[in-house]
C-alpha cells in the first residue's frame, strides 16, 4: 500500500484528525482486504460488550416515487398537478402528508421528511441512494456501497451474521436490484444477497443446504479439519486465516442458522406480522416484489448482528394509473415502516438504527394523459427515522407546484453522509485507496451531515 | 511575561551538543531568537519557487487532505503539493492586506498563526515558532513576500545518500542526505526541507531524515523536495552471523542475483521443493491447470536427475500455455462482450492466443495491436481501439499496458508520486486523437440504458482531424512521446506506426521493463515491482538489477515470452520451498521462498473439475470448454438465462469484468460468499455425482479402498498422502458408522487401526463407499493445499 501524507513530528495530526502513524497503521490492515476477519472479529467483541451496535436500514423505491403524492403534498397546485390526494394533518403540528400514510402520520414524531432531494443523476438506477456517489467517474475498482464502507470500516458484530447484508430482489431492470458492491474496498465489502430473482429461490442460492444434509456436512467439516495439513506459517498475507474464517463463518451460518433464524419470521407474533401486512411476492413487470415481511426482517437482521441492511420494494415508475397504484402500493409502505420504526422505539433500537426511505428520482409535477407521471430528476423527497437523530421535522420545501426545491437543497450525499455520522464513522477521518492508490472518503470532501438532524 | 522554552531537538543537526538555551522573549522578539539566526545561516535565501514552496510541502500544507485538495480546505487553497508557484502565489495575494499575508506585522499573518497554532487550525500544528519553516515563511514575509521571478533560478534534480543500505542491530538508524542541484549549477543540502515518506512501518523518518527501525525489515523512503522524488531502499536487518548461510546452487543469472540481494540482507533462502509441488507449482503457473494424477505420480517416481527442466521444456510446448497467457492478456486487452460484442471476443482471443501459439515476439505483438485499422470482425486487433474510446483512455492504457505508467493522475493534476506533468498527458494523449469509428449498420444492444454496450460491427479508422485539447492550457496539445522531448509528429496514419516502433523499441525501456515485470509476475506469484503496472522512481523494483538483466535477456532473445518463462522456471529461486526458515518468515519480497496465494478463479475451478473429472457448464459455451479458455467474460447476460454454477464461480471467486486494463481488476481476495461456495455449492455435488464423474467411477471400481485413497491423493494434491493420512482417510473410507467424530490424523486406537487393516487388504468395504469417497475428495478440494498456490 502506498502512502501518501508526508512525514512528521510524532503525535502531530493531520487535518484529517489522524497521525501518519496511525494512517500507516490503518493502511497496512487493509492491505489484506477484507481477510483479516478473526481481527475484526477480536476487536468487535471487545468493544460491543454490552452495548448495542449501531446500524442502517436502507429501503429503495425503485422506479421514482411521486414525491408529491406522498410526503410533499401541493393542495394548492391545480388539478391536473394536484392529483387526486388530499394532506393529512399528522401528530407533529404544521407537517402534513399525503393521506395514503396515516399511520407514518399518526408517529411523524419519529419520523424527518426531506422535501428537498437535489442532484439525482436521472437514470433509472438504485445507484446514488445504495452508494450516495452520482454515478459515472468512478474510481478505479468502483464506488463501494454504504454498506461496504461500514463493513470495512467496522467489520461484524456477529460472527453468524454478514455485516453487510441485502434483500434487493435481482429485478428485470438490472440497475434496480443493485444493492451496490464493494468497490474498490473489494468483494469481501459487497452486500451478502438474502434474496434472489424471479424464479428463484426465496432465500439466498448459497445459503441453503443442497442435496446435502445437515450431518454430513458437519462430518465434511470435521474431514476437513482433518485432511488440512499445510503449515500456516507459508502464508503472512492472512489469506489463509481468512479462508478459515470464512469457512467456519459460512458453517456457522448453515449450522447454527442465527442467520436463517432471523429471516424466518414465523416466531413473530400474529400481531406482528398483520401490523407489518402481508406482502406481494409476485414479480411485476421489471420491479421486486412488495415484500412488506422484509421490514421486519431487516429489524430481525439488525437485532442479529447486521449492520446494513437494505432491501427493495416494489416499482414505482408510474406512468400511467399513478393514483390507482399508490393506492396499491402506498398503504403497504405504510404499515410496513411505521411498524418498522415503531418496533425499533418500542425495543429501545431508535437511537442507533437509521432508517432511510427513497427513490432514484421525483415525478413530473404534471399529469399525463394516462393518468401517470414522468421521471422528474429535479427533486424527490426521502424519509429518515431512528438513528438518533432529532425527528418530526420537515427539511427542505419546493415550490407551489413541487417543481423544483426552493428552500435548504438536500443531496444524496448530504444523507449519505448523516447516515455514516450517525452509524459512527469519522468522515474526516476514514481515508481508503481505490486500486490505483488515490485516497477517497465515503463522501466528497466538504459535504457534511444534515445539521438540522443532528 | 509569556515564558517559552527553546530547545534544540528538532533541529540538531546544526547544533548538536548545545546547551538547552532558555529564552524568555515576548511577542515580536521570539522568531528573532538564536535559533532563527541558525535558520539564516542553513537557509539565507527566502524565494517564493524555492524555499517558500518547500516548507509548505514539508508542512503538509500542500497536501491532498489539506489545502492541497481540489476545494482547498477551510476557504485557502493551495497547489497540491506545490506543483504550481504562480497558482500558489496568486492565490495568497490574493489575500493581500488581509489577515493571511500581514506585511506590516509578518507575526500577526494568518499563514503563521494557523500552522504554529496561534489561533485555532483544523490541521493542527504544522510547525512552531522556533521552527525552519516559521523562519523561512517569516523572513518572506518581512521582505515583502516577493513571488516567484520568471527565469529564476530551478531545481534541476535531486540526490540521497545513501541510495541503498543495509542496517544491522545494533545499529538502528541511518542519516539521509538530500542534495538538491540548480540550474545555475550550484547544488545545496536540502535535508531539512525535504519530504520524506517511507513505503511501511518498518521504519520511522524523522523530521530531519534520520531514518530509525520500527522492525526488522525492507523500506522505500520516497524522498521528495519541491517537484522531485526519488526513493531510496533501507533494510533493517537482526545481528546474524553471516556465515551460516547456505546457498542452494544457483542455475542462472536469475539465482545470482536473487541470491546476492538476500546475502546481503543475511536470508537463507528456503529449500529446494520437492517434486510433487514442483510439478504442482509449474502446471498452475505455466499452464493454469493441475498435473493429472498419473502425470504427478510419473513425475515424481521418475529418477532422471533432468526431469525438471525437461518438464518445463515439455509444458512450454503444450497449448495450455498459449490458453494461460491468452487469458492474462483478455483480461489486459479488456476483451468482453459489452464492448466488443461476442463475436469481437473470439476473433480477438483467438488472434491473442495464436500469437503466443506461434510464439510471436512479444514487441511485435503489441505493434501489431497499436498499428490496427479496419473491421473489428476482420481485423482482430482493432479491438484494441474498439475497446478504449477516448484519446485519454487510450492514452492511459497504453501507457499503463505497455509501458507499466500510470498516467491517470496527470489528468487532472502533475502526477503527485511520478515525473509526468499534466503537458505529458495531454502531449501523450493527442497522440491517440485520430482513431475514429464508423458503425456498420445499427448496436443491436439488448440494454438501452447501458451507453457502452454496442452488439455489430465497427470499423477503426484513422481519421485526423485535430489535436486533443490540454486541459491546463486548454490548447491544442503538442504530440509527444512520454518522457522525450517534443517531435514533429505526422498527423496521418502513420503517426501510430511511429508510436508503434518507439513504444517497442529495444531502447524502450519502460517498455521492456513492464514486460519482464509482468511475465516475472505471472511465473513467480509477484512482481519484481507491485503493483506490477507501476514503474516509477518513488518505486523501485526490489531488485533493479535482476529487472534489469531480465530486461537485457528478453531484449536479446527477441522478445521470445517462453524463452524467458523457460529462464524463470529453471532458476533454483522458483524451485524453492514456501515453508519459510528462521531468517525468511517475514520476507515476502525477496523471493527467498515461493510465494503462497489463492488460485485464479478459472485455475480453480478447472483444478476441481480435473480432479473430478467432470466440466463445468458455462452458458453459451460447449461443455468441456475449461475456464481458462473462455474468450469473453459474459457470452449470455445473466438476466436472459440463468447463470450456470460455472459462471457463479467464476464471477464468485474475481474473474474481473475487464473494465480496466490492469491485473489489478483481478480478485485473489477471500470472501463469505466463496467460503459458502467451496462448502456448499451444488455444482461440485453434481459433479462428483456425474456418471462420468471419476469419484462415482473409483466407488464402483474393483479398487480397494487404500488404493482408492492413493489415486485421490495424486489427483488432487498431487502427490502421495503420508502414511498417517493414508490410514486416517481409509479408515474414513471404511467406517459405515458415520461416527466420526474425535478422530483425527496420527490417533492411535485398536479399533481404529484393526478396521484400516481391514480396509487395506479388502475385505471390508463401507455401504456408504460413494458417499465416503465424495467426502473425501470435498475435504481435498476444500483444503487450502488444494486452493492456494504455494
Amino acid at each position: 500500500m502506498l502512502t501518501i501524507f508526508g512525514s512528521r513530528r510524532k503525535n502531530e495530526k493531520f487535518c484529517d484528525g489522524y497521525s501518519r502513524r496511525d494512517f500507516l497503521t490503518i493502511g497496512s490492515a487493509a492491505a489484506v482486504g477484507g481477510l483479516n476477519l478473526p481481527q475484526l472479529l477480536r476487536a468487535e467483541s471487545q468493544q460491543s460488550s454490552g452495548r448495542q451496535h449501531k446500524a442502517i436500514i436502507n429501503i429503495f423505491l425503485p422506479g421514482g416515487p411521486p414525491h408529491q403524492d406522498m410526503w410533499d403534498l401541493k393542495p394548492d397546485a391545480p388539478s391536473e398537478i394536484r392529483g387526486e390526494f388530499q394532506p393529512i394533518a399528522t401528530n407533529v403540528s404544521g407537517i402534513q402528508i399525503g393521506e395514503l400514510f396515516p399511520r407514518m402520520a399518526k408517529m411523524m414524531d419519529k419520523f424527518s421528511v426531506i422535501r428537498s432531494i437535489e442532484g439525482a443523476a436521472g437514470g433509472h438506477a438504485s445507484f446514488q441512494a445504495m452508494t450516495g456517489y452520482a454515478p459515472g467517474n468512478e474510481p478505479t475498482g468502483g464506488w463501494p456501497s454504504i454498506g461496504a464502507w461500514v463493513s470495512k470500516v467496522q467489520g461484524q458484530v456477529n460472527p453468524s451474521i454478514p455485516s453487510h447484508v441485502s434483500m434487493f430482489y435481482k429485478t428485470g431492470h438490472n440497475p434496480w436490484g443493485n444493492p451496490g458492491n464493494g468497490g474498490f474496498l473489494g468483494m469481501a465489502h459487497g452486500p451478502f444477497r438474502l434474496v434472489g430473482g424471479k424464479g428463484e429461490t426465496s432465500k439466498t442460492d448459497n445459503m441453503v443446504l443442497k442435496g446435502i444434509s445437515l450431518d454430513r456436512l458437519q462430518d465434511r467439516n470435521a474431514l476437513l479439519a482433518s485432511v488440512d495439513r499445510i503449515k500456516r506459517e507459508v502464508d503472512l498475507t492472512g489469506a489463509m486465516d481468512g479462508m478459515d474464517a470464512f469457512t467456519q463463518q459460512a458453517l456457522g451460518i448453515l449450522t447454527s442458522s442465527e442467520l436463517v433464524d432471523a429471516m424466518d419470521i414465523s416466531s413473530e407474533s400474529t400481531e406482528t406480522l398483520e401490523r407489518y401486512g402481508k406482502g406481494d411476492p409476485e414479480f411485476r413487470a421489471d420491479g421486486a416484489p412488495k415484500m412488506t415481511e422484509n421490514f421486519l426482517i431487516a429489524r430481525r437482521l439488525v437485532e442479529a448482528g447486521a449492520r446494513v441492511v437494505s432491501l427493495n420494494f416494489s416499482r414505482w415508475d408510474w406512468h400511467s394509473g399513478n393514483f390507482a397504484r399508490a393506492r396499491q402500493d402506498m398503504p403497504m409502505l405504510d404499515g410496513a415502516l411505521s411498524s418498522l420504526v415503531q418496533d425499533l422505539h418500542d425495543r429501545g433500537m431508535d437511537r442507533d438504527v437509521s432508517v432511510v426511505v427513497w427513490g432514484e428520482f421525483g415525478r413530473t409535477p404534471k399529469i399525463n394523459p394516462k393518468a401517470g407521471r414522468d421521471h422528474w430528476p429535479r427533486v424527490s423527497t426521502a424519509v429518515l427515522a431512528g438513528g438518533g437523530m432529532n425527528h418530526g421535522q420537515v427539511i427542505g420545501e419546493t415550490n407551489r407546484l413541487g417543481e423544483y426545491a426552493v428552500d435548504r437543497p438536500v443531496t444524496f450525499q448530504e444523507v449519505a453522509a448523516t447516515l455514516y455520522n450517525q452509524i459512527g464513522i469519522n468522515l474526516r477521518a476514514t481515508r481508503e485507496f481505490d486500486l490505483r492508490g488515490r485516497p477517497y472518503s465515503p463522501v466528497n470532501a466538504g459535504v457534511e451531515p444534515i445539521r438540522e438532524l443532528l | 511575561m509569556q515564558r517559552c522554552l527553546v530547545r534544540p531537538d528538532g533541529h540538531a543537526w546544526k547544533m548538536r551538543g548545545i546547551l538547552i538555551l532558555l529564552i524568555c522573549a515576548v511577542g515580536k522578539f521570539a522568531p528573532q531568537s538564536l535559533w532563527a539566526q541558525s535558520h539564516d545561516q542553513s537557509f539565507p535565501l527566502v524565494r517564493f519557487q524555492i524555499e517558500v514552496e518547500a516548507v509548505l510541502s514539508k508542512a503538509g500544507c500542500n497536501m491532498g487532505a489539506c489545502h492541497g485538495n481540489l476545494n482547498g480546505k477551510g476557504g485557502f487553497k493551495l497547489s497540491l503539493r506545490g506543483q504550481d508557484p504562480g497558482d500558489d502565489y496568486q492565490w495568497l495575494m490574493k489575500e493581500h492586506g488581509s489577515r493571511r499575508l500581514n506585511l506590516f506585522e509578518p507575526a500577526q499573518s494568518l499563514i503563521l498563526q494557523k500552522p504554529t497554532s496561534g489561533v485555532s487550525h483544523q490541521g493542527g500544528t504544522r510547525f512552531r515558532t522556533d521552527s525552519l519553516e516559521y523562519s523561512i515563511l517569516s523572513r518572506w514575509l518581512q521582505a515583502g513576500a516577493p513571488g516567484p521571478e520568471p527565469n529564476a533560478i530551478r531545481v534541476t534534480g535531486l540526490s540521497v545518500t545513501p541510495e541503498d543500505s543495509v542496517i544491522r542491530q545494533p545499529k538502528d538508524s541511518v542519516q539521509l542526505q538530500v542534495l538538491a542541484k540548480f540550474s545555475d549549477g550550484s547544488t545545496a543540502d536540502v535535508t531539512a526541507l525535504a519530504v520524506y515518506e517511507p513505503s511501511n512501518l518498518v521504519s520511522e523518518v524523522s523530521h530531519e531524515g534520520l531514518v530509525r527501525r520500527l522492525k526488522n525489515g525492507e523500506s522505500t523512503i520516497g524522498v521528495r523536495f519541491l517537484e522531485h522524488q526519488l526513493a531510496i531502499r533501507v533494510a533493517f536487518m537482526p545481528r546474524t552471523s553471516r556465515k551460516r548461510i547456505r546457498f542452494p546452487e544457483s542455475s542462472n543469472y536469475v539465482d545470482d542475483l536473487i541470491f546476492a540481494k538476500l546475502d546481503k540482507l543475511g536470508i537463507q533462502p528456503s529449500e529446494i521443493t520437492n517434486d510433487s509441488e514442483f510439478i504442482r507449482r509449474a502446471f498452475l503457473d505455466a499452464l493454469g491447470i493441475l498435473p493429472t494424477g498419473s502425470e504427478a505420480k510419473r513425475f515424481v517416481e521418475s529418477e532422471d536427475p533432468e526431469k525438471r527442466s525437461k518438464l518445463i521444456d515439455s509444458l512450454l510446448a503444450r497449448p495450455e500455455f498459449s490458453d494461460r497467457w491468452a487469458l492474462i492478456w483478455s483480461d489486459l486487452l479488456r476483451n468482453e462482450e459489452k464492448v466488443l460484442d461476442s463475436q469481437g471476443v473470439e476473433v480477438y482471443h483467438q488472434w491473442i492466443r495464436n500469437s503466443f501459439e506461434q510464439g510471436k515476439p512479444l514487441d511485435q505483438f503489441v505493434r501489431e495491436l497499436i498499428v490496427a485499422t479496419g473491421s473489428t470482425y476482420d481485423v482482430p486487433t482493432a479491438n484494441y481501439w474498439r475497446a478504449n474510446r477516448a484519446p485519454d483512455v487510450r492514452a492511459e492504457t497504453t501507457a499503463r499496458t505497455f509501458l507499466g505508467i500510470r498516467l491517470q493522475c496527470a489528468k487532472c493534476h502533475n502526477h503527485p508520486f511520478d515525473r509526468w506533468t499534466q503537458d505529458d498527458y495531454y502531449d501523450w494523449a493527442t497522440l491517440f486523437s485520430g482513431i475514429n469509428y464508423e458503425e456498420v449498420g445499427k448496436n443491436e444492444r439488448s440494454d438501452k440504458f447501458d451507453k457502452n454496450e454496442f452488439i455489430g460491427e465497427q470499423i477503426v479508422r484513422y481519421e485526423f482531424k485535430e489535436e486533443y485539447t490540454n486541459a491546463r492550457t486548454k490548447a491544442p496539445a503538442t504530440p509527444r512521446f512520454l518522457g522525450d522531448s517534443s517531435l514533429t509528429q505526422p498527423v496521418d496514419r502513420s503517426r501510430l506506426e511511429v508510436l508503434a516502433q518507439w513504444l517497442t523499441s529495444a531502447d524502450n525501456r519502460w517498455f521492456v521493463k513492464s514486460q519482464v515485470n509482468r511475465i516475472w509476475y505471472h511465473i513467480m506469484g509477484r512482481g519484481l515491482v507491485e503493483p506490477v503496472d507501476d514503474l516509477r522512481v518513488t518505486n523501485p523494483p526490489v531488485n533493479s538489477a535482476l529487472l534489469e538483466a531480465l530486461a537485457t535477456e528478453f531484449v536479446d532473445a527477441g522478445f521470445d515470452v517462453r524463452h524467458l518463462v523457460r529462464q524463470i522456471m529453471n532458476s533454483t529461486s522458483y524451485q524453492l520451498s514456501s515453508t519459510p526458515n528462521m531468517t525468511n518468515v517475514e520476507d515476502q519480497q525477496n523471493f527467498s521462498r515461493a510465494i503462497v496465494k489463492r488460485l485464479d478463479a478459472e485455475v480453480l475451478l478447472d483444478a476441481q473439475n480435473q480432479a473430478i473429472g467432470v466440466p463445468a457448464k458455462f452458458n453459451g459455451y460447449e461443455l468441456g470448454l475449461r475456464a481458462g479458455q473462455i474468450p469473453g467474460v459474459r457470452k449470455v447476460k445473466w438476466r436472459k438465462e440463468t447463470p450456470s454454477s460455472g459462471d457463479l464461480f467464476l464471477a464468485t471467486f474475481g474473474k474481473p469484468d475487464r473494465m480496466m486494463a490492469c491485473e489489478c481488476e483481478r480478485s485473489n481476495e477471500t470472501t463469505l460468499n466463496q467460503a459458502f461456495f467451496l462448502v456448499s455449492d451444488k455444482g461440485i455435488g453434481e459433479r462428483m455425482n456425474e456418471e462420468k464423474s471419476q469419484v462415482r467411477q473409483l466407488a464402483e471400481s474393483e479398487l480397494s479402498d487404500s488404493e482408492v485413497v492413493e489415486l485421490i491423493y495424486w489427483k488432487t494434491l498431487s502427490r502421495a498422502p503420508s502414511h498417517a493420512e493414508h490410514l486416517f482417510a481409509v479408515h474414513y473410507l471404511a467406517n459405515t458408522e458415520r461416527v466420526f467424530a474425535g478422530l483425527s490424523i496420527g490417533d492411535s486406537g485398536r479399533r481404529k487401526n484393526k478396521l484400516a487393516a481391514e480396509a487395506i487388504d479388502g475385505s471390508v468395504r463401507s455401504q456408504d463407499r460413494l458417499s465416503n469417497i465424495q467426502d473425501l475428495t470435498w475435504a481435498l478440494l476444500n483444503a487450502k493445499e488444494f486452493v492456494f498456490r504455494h
